[in-house]
């Protein structure tokens, strides 16, 4: 497999700035470098406020960086993209797309579901739009969904299908990687193993590199390659699933192993 | 002896013209010292159970019972005054989310002091009862895990994460010493070291002080690890009920089957990145619901029999309703 895409010395950082009586805070990310291989799928795990859901948006692009470097299909340009390079950042919202937290409360509730597919489409490509429907309802049927549903609003479908609409809304301009910020949390329990099984099959459809980040160490034991354990802006430690789980280094990865390993029934750890 | 027992509980949503059933038949029983489970996912009703116990809901609900008793008190015939003394006392709930849950015009620390009830608080002046009561809030909110207490009880809701929001509702619900908490999705979006502390924490209190706990989730793992006996509800019907140590062996039933299914770590021999067995289709919505057994349109065993409403059968203390139930071909 090779490499995909490389993260060098990527830094966020967050200041809010002092004021009267009051001291300041200071957050920072990173820096962060990270390598992503093909059809590769990485988890990003680790407490609340640890940074996670801001690597997230850094990766994407919804938030700028303030340095760092990514390397797309050995493409560089520089994270944090300015007015200029217009073109770098087309390419980028063309080849890393990004699944919502709340698939729900990110879609327009006054469209149309055709019409929100369409946004990324028209935004980012120029196709017609006689071109792009058909490909909008081949991507609907891709994610399992029926060719009728583009003429939905949001509020007919269930959490199940609008988790759909949220991955073919990511899936849409045929990304190279798709960056998830707890794509399972919100889901139930059958509804949520479809959507892993759907992951599992475009993953292999497309060699689509997947990261996402979630609370459930279930599913990422299941379905990661890798894990990146992240603890106040930074990776502490980073490896195959099957060395984290079975041999934790870091104390704060011990911590969440363990607190998992004590939920699951004792005679399947062995 | 059940503490809280519930049998045939009906409830019916008047919307003009049509009435609609959103719970069907539903029984649940919580004994003294015990951990109950009621698993079900959204829609199901889970929520509309808490509600109705605790009487908070609005006109438009009309509830039918058989039975809905507390120590032996029909709660239905209860006066409101009484009612109300019993959920002050007795049965404390945590609400599912706790942004919307708390008072937003007061600190959490006011809040915290004001559901501590008057018994507790010690000393003859007031100066002294605002501070044992300050020290018994300071003390509740360690229990719970929260570690910055000054911070935290001088914040309003609109400034804190929503971890810290639960585990604060959490607080709340254990200060009166109640006998009876009913925690609904507590650990929903917690962390795992988070939640298997909130967790220990409630079989601790459930061995030492043997408060019952009503768990209302649908996180299994939680449940599987912590409960002794599970409830599972799937469209507003009761589906199986039984010991948890039971219906973990043999579930009857295959909606639970799919359940415990959809957790990919109580199977080791899975291999990493295989498809996980699952029930097609998605949860019908109240408007839409299937006649007979609601799993029908998704159940992979449903037959002709399955349009008529399956009665509940019991073997032993396991309580089930389904046509064709699993495993029964060994018997």
């Amino acid at each position: 497999m090779s490499d995909i895409m490389q993260v060098d010395q990527l830094t966020f950082i967050h200041n809010k700035k002092k004021r009267w009586l009051k001291r300041p805070e200071i957050f920072q990310l990173g820096p962060i470098d990270l390598t992503v291989k093909r059809g590769e799928t990485i988890a990003i795990i680790g407490e609340n406020r640890a940074g996670k859901s801001l690597l997230a948006k850094l990766l994407v692009g919804g938030l700028p960086p303030d340095s760092g470097d990514i390397v797309l299909n050995s493409h560089k340009y520089a994270a944090k993209y300015t007015r200029k390079d217009k073109d770098a950042k087309q390419k980028r919202t063309h080849d890393i797309r990004m699944i919502l937290q709340h698939s729900s409360e990110s879609m327009n509730p006054a469209v149309p579901v055709g019409k929100v597919l369409d946004e990324p489409l028209r935004l980012n490509t120029s196709l017609s739009e006689a071109e792009r429907k058909p490909l909008i309802e081949e991507t609907l049927t891709k994610v399992g969904l029926l060719r009728e549903h583009y003429y939905f609003y949001r509020h007919m479908l269930s959490d199940g299908q609008q988790q759909r609409v949220a991955l073919a809304r990511a899936i849409m301009l045929q990304p190279k990687v798709l960056v998830a910020d707890e794509p399972f949390a919100a889901l139930d329990p059958t509804i949520r193993s479809q959507t892993v099984n759907l992951i599992l099959k475009l993953q292999q459809e497309m060699g689509l590199a997947f990261i996402f980040i979630s609370h459930n160490l279930g599913i990422v034991r299941h379905i990661a390659d890798r894990i990146i354990v992240m603890e106040n802006g930074e990776i502490i430690e980073e490896g195959k699933t099957e060395t984290i789980f079975r041999w934790p280094q870091h104390v704060t990865t011990k911590k969440l192993v363990t607190a998992y390993q004590s939920l699951v029934p004792q005679h399947t750890i062995r | 002896m059940p503490m809280l027992d519930i049998k045939n509980l009906t409830l019916e949503l008047n919307t003009g013209d049509t009435t609609i059933k959103a719970l069907d038949k539903v029984n649940l029983s919580v004994s003294t010292g015990e951990i109950r489970a009621l698993v079900g996912e959204s829609g199901s009703g889970k929520s509309l159970i808490v509600s109705a116990i605790c009487g908070a809901l609005s006109n438009q609900w009309t509830i039918k019972a058989d039975r809905m008793s507390w120590n032996g008190e029909n709660l239905l015939g209860m006066s409101k005054y009484q009612r109300r003394e019993v959920m002050r006392r007795d049965i404390a709930v945590v609400f599912q989310n706790p942004q919307a849950s708390l008072d937003p015009s007061a600190t959490l620390g006011e809040q915290l002091e004001e559901s501590i009830p008057e018994e507790f608080v010690e000393g003859t002046w007031f100066w002294q009862r605002a501070q044992h009561r300050k020290r018994i809030a300071k003390s509740t909110v360690h229990k719970v895990g929260i570690k910055h207490h000054q911070h935290y009880l001088n914040a309003y809701p609109h400034q804190i994460p929503s971890d810290i929001g639960q585990k604060f509702m959490i607080a709340m619900a254990l200060v009166s010493q109640p006998k009876l908490l009913i925690a609904d999705d507590p650990t929903r979006g917690m962390e795992p070291t988070t939640k298997t502390q909130i967790l220990k924490l409630f079989t601790r209190l459930n061995q030492t002080r043997s408060l019952s706990i009503l768990f209302v989730s649908h996180d299994l793992l939680a449940i599987a690890s912590m409960s002794h006996s599970m409830t599972v509800l799937y469209a507003g019907q009761t589906v199986e009920s039984g010991k948890m140590k039971h219906i973990k062996k043999r579930p009857l039933h295959p909606y639970t089957k799919a359940l415990l299914d959809s957790a990919p770590s109580f199977r080791k021999d899975l291999p990493p990145k295989s498809h996980l067995p699952t029930l097609g289709g998605s949860i019908p919505t109240l408007q839409h619901l299937p006649i007979g057994c609601r799993l029908g349109p998704r159940c992979p065993r449903a037959q002709r029999a399955c349009v008529s409403t399956p009665t509940v059968r019991r073997i032993h203390d396991h309580n089930y309703s389904c046509h064709f139930p699993l495993h029964m071909e060994k018997l």
